[in-house]
């Protein structure tokens, strides 16, 4: 017959585990989010932490001003959006449209109204040994107390952030924790790609919580290629 | 005491039943895969393909657009543009997807284009006040084992390789169950009174494989190529020097 000591020792050890989960819980970042308006998609919101110029090499910096001037002489740019092609976590995630978070313990999973890309994160995973390149890059992350760390290699050299190309050598990890009592999402995104800037930097986008009920639409970007057909003219 | 006991006992117990089973229903979530894509779908009933006058007109229309994909010309087709494929043809793809499970959604993401649905549980379609979408909209429910999907409002879209059409008013109904620990049935109903007499039914299974992981789908960057050639205006434009 369990006697009080028992019952004491059993509740103690439930106590225990409880706390235990609910120290090694991990924020839940679960739910619809979209970038605030301060850092939304635009050249000239792409801003370094620091307040220095961006970093960028002679090339990357010619394709920018290239790119800048087709636009400027009111000439078609040719955005991964016409193209039907990702345009990676990063730029999605600056749209002025939403994405979902789905998390499970070991799997974070972005899905973005924009284009209709998703993106898995892993967690305490490895890269794998020989990353096929891809918009997206290769993504594993770990959780450093309460911000989940993205570590992304693999990048295929047609990722944009706006008018930038990242280089197939771009190493970005973005570090995402809540505040605003988890009203909001801090994303602090560091770049090292020698092959588009002259140093590593680093830039902040906030994202704020949308409505629970909050729908993703199905938005297909390739339905655009139709304005492919006029750019023989230019 | 005994009650305090049996709460903690219970606590253990509700906790490690709720891992196998979320929410009580049949865990569906993972990644599965057949491997093997399916070209023509059939009636699970057996029965030839119950096309109305209309759907049979349409079918013939659509395979001379299938055999130019088949010999690789520029045709503006779902596969080729990477648009979404649609139900049921997605099911058939030949590429793993992975199902979400939640309380009050279930997603599944298609490697295929990167597709993903949001079904959203115990809800009402309303099919006529939904945007149509390649991929339609989708409520579901459960109905005992099986996690029963239903979905309307489908932009153009074909049904399989082949080409088979349908209207604007198809309504698909998908049943996913477990028919042991590691194998996935999919039947999925299509009911389309416009381009078929009758509602008829395709089966699908998929393995279970959790060592697999969703791959980064590269639609886009041969088939840009393929369409508007390596040397083309499209590509030489984009990039400053190239």
């Amino acid at each position: 017959m369990m006697n009080l000591k028992m019952i004491a020792a059993a509740a103690m050890g439930a106590g225990a585990m409880l706390a235990a989960t609910a120290a090694c819980a991990a924020p839940d970042f679960s739910g619809v989010w979209m970038v605030q308006r301060f850092y939304a998609t635009g050249n000239d919101k792409i801003r370094t932490l620091d307040g220095l110029p961006l970093p960028m090499t002679p090339a990357a910096k010619a394709e920018y001003d290239y790119l800048q001037k087709r636009e400027a002489d009111g000439l078609t740019v040719i955005h991964n959006t016409m193209l039907g092609w990702p345009k990676g976590f990063i730029q999605a995630s600056r749209g002025n449209f939403d994405f979902k978070v789905v998390q499970e313990p070991k799997l974070l999973a972005f899905f973005f109204d924009e284009d209709h890309q998703y993106t898995f994160v892993h967690i305490d995973a490895k890269h794998p040994a020989n990353v096929k390149p891809s918009f997206l890059g290769d993504s594993v992350a770990h959780w450093e107390g309460d911000t989940l760390v993205v570590d992304t290699i693999g990048y295929n050299g047609e990722t944009p952030l706006n008018n930038i190309q990242m280089s197939a050598k771009a190493h970005t990890v973005m570090r995402l924790r809540l505040i605003n009592d988890g009203k909001s999402l801090e994303n602090i995104i560091s770049f090292d790609d020698p092959g588009a800037f002259t140093r590593p930097w680093q830039m902040k986008i906030i994202y704020d919580r949308r409505p629970p009920k909050e729908r993703i639409p199905e938005s297909v970007y390739a339905e655009n290629d139709h304005d492919l057909a006029s750019l023989d003219e230019q | 005491m005994k009650v305090f006991v049996g709460v903690v006992l219970s606590f253990g117990l509700a906790t490690a039943a709720r891992a196998a089973e979320p929410q009580g229903h049949p865990d569906l979530s993972g990644v599965w895969w057949s491997k093997q894509k399916v070209a023509a779908v059939r009636p699970v009933e057996g029965a030839a393909i119950p096309f109305t006058a209309a759907g049979a007109a349409q079918y013939a229309k659509n395979k001379p657009v299938i055999r130019e994909i088949d010999s690789k010309l520029p045709a503006l087709h779902a596969v080729k543009r990477c648009l979404p494929q649609g139900v049921p043809r997605v099911w058939g793809s030949g590429l793993p997807f992975q199902i979400f499970q939640r309380p009050e959604e279930v997603v599944i993401a298609y490697e295929q284009d990167h597709i993903r649905r949001f079904v959203y549980m115990d809800e009402k379609l309303d099919a006529d006040a939904a945007d149509p979408g390649y991929m339609g909209s989708s409520v579901g429910h459960w109905d005992g084992g099986a996690l029963v999907i239903d979905s309307g409002a489908y932009k153009p879209t074909y049904l399989d390789n082949s080409g088979l059409p349908h209207g604007d008013k198809l309504k698909v109904t998908e049943r996913l169950r477990k028919i042991d620990g590691k194998t996935l049935e999919v039947l999925t109903t299509i009911d389309d009174p416009e381009m078929y007499s009758k509602p008829w039914t395709v089966r699908y299974t998929f393995a279970l494989h959790p060592e697999e992981q969703i791959q980064d789908y590269m639609c886009g960057v041969g088939i840009v190529q393929s369409r508007f050639g390596t040397e083309g205006a499209v590509l030489k434009l984009r990039h400053h020097g190239s």
